[in-house]
Parts: structure tokens; C-alpha cells; sequence
């Protein structure tokens, strides 16, 4: 079976290769017929994003985008992750954040953005405040699930054994909620990396989202692909990098587990 | 080493109130039962009697019913004027589910260890680890995954888990009912073992009458929902230790614990007022 699996993993990278060629040939065929005037391919747009970087502006936009990112992040995961176990767990703190959840998921992306803005002012701590509002709701909803599939009978076990509050946390709950906060934080990570460019273009003056804004005004499509690109390809490499942190974490012990069925697997 | 407790259960009953609109759903009616210290009672009924909601009554996991549970010390282990020699007011128990429950994230070892809490930790607790590991049958399997080993092992495994913390009583909820009967019949003998090692109260919920009466010194039987205790057969006066599980006695007083239980299903009212049966021996 491992010798199977590595086969299989041998074959998984040269489909991903072809998969990210697929893309660049479909980018490169759009910008030939379109004229690399009006939709520059490939080549014309990592041209301009190595003059970016020349002069010092890629990584200053970028630098500033993923600090925003970041914090937004940090503080979502953790108030997500908590408030979604008290929710998953607790009835009464589920009927209380009910219609908080759903204002939360149902309100148009925008309008916490621009109301950040007129009250707080055009700074950081608005946009920040903003992606947060937009980004922790969906985290609360995956967590909230995540406490919700809690094995009861594992519960019972660590009250049976009189286990310290603790104890049942760090070591009945926590395993369990594990692999929905890495599901969670993957698609809280995206959520946040896309509403970043989105507040600044709004209301920042620095950052990735600033630049394709500027790059609009001045309808340089070379710039808004370049920055565009950036944008995914920084995605994805903390993507792959989160999921093989979960991997490595949950080797440890699901590979040499064939009998338990809890919920575990969600990822 | 006689450290047994006896228990006391007067007049309890149980209702699970149903959800909002629900009929509620009576589980216990009136159940009195006394244990002494050190005895093995067995608890015999159908599935779905109320023994589990008895058992977790008297090991505290539920606190919502009517009536009394109390626990009396030993002899031996009672203190000045009677009083009971646990810290804590209660005594210890420690509790076998029928599935072994062990964290599947944690090696056999941790698993045993984890229910010391800040005991745990130190240098002779390990040694304490796996000397129960020893003395369940799994010397050397410290270092595995629960996954990695078959149910009737990870029973064992519950086991040493309920027995480590020394307990006062050993609750048991069908522990070897999902094992294959050879397995089961092995670890009937291990757990004889360790009970007269340990000299702790064990009660055993079964619904297996064989079982019951060949590990118990006593059997209690109960009626179908809601449960109440319909009689009891003293097997120890009738079969004495060490058993030959063979021997026509066990079949004979299994009988007569299949026609208790066949006969307060038939007959749920009557049946629960006051038999007592007797037996021949």
C-alpha cells in the first residue's frame, strides 16, 4: 500500500504541472488572439512584474498587503474558533449568536468595508475591522460544526475519569477539533487574501489592492494582471504550505489508525 | 487490600424529559439494590432496561434522578466512628464502556496515564503504567495506537485504564459484548484475576445470563423499560470460586435468570411487585 501510494503521489505532481501549464497555455492562446496590446500574456506580465521589483514597489505593496492579511487573520481564526465552540456546544450561546451569524454571512461583502470606513476613517484599523466582520462568520459556522460532531461518548469518558477541565480540553476536544480549524483556516486564509485587495482598492493607499486600482485608472492592463498574479501564486504557496502542516500533524497518529470512524477527515 | 465499597441505591427512578412536546420517557422505577463492599453483583436485563442509566446514576455522571445513592466504606477500610475514608465524599470508581472509548490520538500508554491527571506525571506513575499493561495481557504494546489494535485489546486496554486509578467500585457497562465469544471468555477469566487481586465492588451490566451468573457472586434481574429489579439469584452459595464455567450449576441458574427476565416481560406489572426467586441448589 505505501509503495501504491507513492505511485499514485508520482503521478498527482505531473497532473498538477500539467494543470498549472493548462493555464498559462489558455493565458498565452487569449493574449495572442486579443494582441498582447490589450491582454499581455504571460511573458509581457512577468516582464513588468520583475521592473516592479526593480524599483521597489512589488514588495512594498505586497509587504503591507500580507501584514493586513495577517492580523485580519489572526484575529478571526481566534474569535471565530472560540465563539464557534461556545455555539457548537452550548444552546443557549447558539440561540443568542444566531441572527448575529446570519446578518454576518448574508451581508454583502462591501457593506462592512464601507461603513469601516465612514466611522472609523481611511486607515488600517478599518480595513482590518472590516475583513474580520466578513471572514469570522464563516469561521464560526465551520467550528460551530466542528463542536457540534463532538464524540459524546469520549466526553463521557473524561467526565466518568473525572479528567481536569483542562485535560478534557487539551486532550478529548482539542484532537477532535483539529482537523476543522485547519479546514477552516484554509478557507479563511483565501477569504481574507481576496477581501484584503478589495478594501484597499476601496479606501487604502498602499497595498496590492491600491496598486491594481491605480493600474486601472491609468488602464494598464500589464499592471493589473502582474499584481493579479502575485496575488495567486503567494495564495497558493501558503495554501500548500498549511495543508502540508496538517498533514505532517495528523500523520502522526491517523496513519497507524484503522478502526476508529469518528469525524475526523473533514479537510 | 480490601478496599471495596458498598453501595446503597434506594428508591431510585429516572425520566428523561423528552424534547419540547415529547412524551417524557420513564427509565427507572424504583430501583433498590445494596452492594456489599467487595461483592461482584451482576445486573441482568434486555437491551434498553435502564441498566446503563443505573450505572451512570452510580458512578455520578448523571445527577438528575430521584431517590438515594450512597456508598458505605469496609470494614477494613472504614475510619474512626464509621466514617468514610474517601477525600473526595465519594468513593473511586472507575468505569469499562462497552466500545473501550480510548483517545485514538493518543498511544496505548497515554491512554492509560492520562486518567492519573497531575499524577501521572511522575517517574513510579510510569512504572504503574505498565505494570497494568502487564497485568492486562499487553506487556510491550505501550508504544501503540488504539487503531492498531484488535477490540478485544482495546477492552484491555480499558480495563487496566478503569483499574490504574485504584477504584473503590468497577462499574462495568456490557464490556465484552462486542468481543467474539472466545475473546470475551478469556477476558471473563482475566477480569476473576484482577477483581480478587484488587478486592474491589465490581458491578457488571449484562444481558447475557451465562455471563452473568459465571462471573457474579450475586445477579440482580431487570424488568424491561422502565427498569425495576424483578429478583436475584445468589450464586455464590450455589457455585463456589474458582468456577468451571462447564459446570451444569451455570447453565442451570442461567435458566432460571432467562425465565426472571422472560417472565417480567411477559408480565411487566406483576412480575415487578415481589419476586424473589428461589433456586435449586
Amino acid at each position: 500500500m505505501r509503495t501504491g501510494r507513492r505511485i499514485a503521489a508520482g503521478k498527482d505532481v505531473w497532473l498538477a504541472i500539467v494543470s498549472v501549464l493548462s493555464i498559462a497555455a489558455v493565458w498565452m492562446l487569449v493574449s495572442h488572439v486579443l494582441s498582447p496590446a490589450v491582454f499581455p500574456g504571460p511573458k509581457e506580465t512577468l516582464q513588468f512584474l520583475w521592473q516592479e521589483w526593480q524599483r521597489g514597489r512589488l514588495w512594498r505593496h505586497v509587504s503591507v498587503t500580507m501584514e493586513r492579511v495577517l492580523l485580519s487573520f489572526a484575529i478571526s481564526m481566534t474569535a471565530g474558533v472560540l465563539a464557534g465552540i461556545l455555539m457548537g456546544t452550548l444552546r443557549w450561546a447558539e440561540r443568542l449568536g444566531s441572527a448575529w451569524l446570519l446578518t454576518g454571512l448574508s451581508i454583502p461583502r462591501v457593506v462592512p468595508i464601507v461603513v469601516a470606513y465612514i466611522l472609523i476613517g481611511l486607515n488600517d484599523t478599518a480595513a482590518v475591522v472590516a475583513i474580520v466582520l466578513v471572514v469570522a462568520p464563516s469561521v464560526v459556522t465551520q467550528i460551530q460544526e466542528g463542536a457540534r460532531a463532538l464524540d459524546q461518548k469520549l466526553i463521557q469518558m473524561a467526565h466518568a475519569f473525572r479528567l481536569s477541565r483542562w485535560a478534557l480540553l487539551r486532550h478529548v476536544v482539542a484532537p477532535q477539533l483539529f482537523p476543522y480549524i485547519a479546514g477552516t483556516a484554509r478557507s479563511a486564509m483565501s477569504l481574507a487574501w481576496k477581501m484584503v485587495v478589495f478594501a484597499e482598492l476601496v479606501g487604502r493607499s498602499s497595498g496590492v489592492g491600491y496598486q491594481i486600482s491605480f493600474f486601472f485608472q491609468m488602464f494598464d492592463m500589464r499592471g493589473i494582471l502582474a499584481y493579479g498574479l502575485v496575488m495567486v501564486v503567494i495564495l497558493a504557496a501558503i495554501d500548500r504550505l498549511m495543508m502540508r502542516a496538517w498533514d505532517w500533524y495528523a500523520f502522526r497518529w491517523r496513519s497507524r489508525q484503522a478502526v476508529w470512524t469518528g469525524q475526523v477527515g473533514v479537510s | 487490600m480490601n478496599k471495596g465499597a458498598g453501595i446503597i441505591v434506594a428508591g431510585v427512578s429516572k425520566t428523561y424529559r423528552a424534547a419540547s412536546g415529547g412524551v417524557p420517557k420513564r427509565a427507572l422505577q424504583g430501583v433498590n439494590l445494596t452492594v456489599a463492599p467487595g461483592e461482584f453483583v451482576s445486573l441482568l436485563g434486555p437491551s434498553g432496561c435502564g441498566k446503563t442509566t443505573l450505572l451512570n446514576i452510580l458512578s455520578g455522571l448523571d445527577a438528575d434522578f430521584e431517590g438515594e445513592v450512597r456508598f458505605t466504606a469496609s470494614a477494613a477500610g472504614a475510619g474512626p466512628e464509621g466514617s468514610v475514608p474517601w477525600p473526595s465524599g465519594r468513593p473511586v470508581i472507575g468505569y469499562v464502556f462497552q466500545e473501550a472509548r480510548l483517545l485514538p490520538w493518543m498511544t496505548v500508554r497515554d491512554n492509560v496515564r492520562l486518567v492519573l491527571g497531575r499524577r501521572g506525571r511522575t517517574a513510579e506513575a510510569a512504572k504503574r503504567v505498565e505494570d497494568w499493561l502487564a497485568r492486562v495481557g499487553l506487556q510491550g504494546f505501550g508504544d501503540y495506537y488504539p487503531g492498531q489494535l484488535s477490540v478485544g485489546m482495546q477492552q484491555r486496554v480499558a480495563v487496566a485504564r478503569a483499574l490504574i486509578i485504584e477504584p473503590d467500585v468497577l462499574v462495568m457497562d456490557e464490556p465484552f459484548s462486542a468481543l467474539d465469544e472466545l475473546t470475551a471468555h478469556r477476558m471473563r477469566g482475566a477480569l476473576l484475576r484482577l477483581w480478587e487481586e484488587t478486592g474491589c465492588t465490581v458491578v457488571f451490566v449484562t444481558h447475557n445470563p451465562v455471563e452473568a451468573v459465571s462471573l457474579a457472586d450475586r445477579v440482580v434481574v431487570m424488568s424491561p423499560s422502565p427498569g425495576r429489579i424483578v429478583g436475584e439469584l445468589d450464586v455464590s452459595a450455589v457455585l463456589p470460586r474458582p468456577r468451571n464455567h462447564e459446570d451444569p450449576a451455570v447453565w442451570q441458574l442461567s435458566r432460571q435468570a432467562l425465565r426472571l427476565m422472560a417472565e417480567a416481560g411477559a408480565n411487566p406489572v406483576q412480575a415487578g411487585v415481589d419476586v424473589k426467586e428461589g433456586y435449586g441448589g
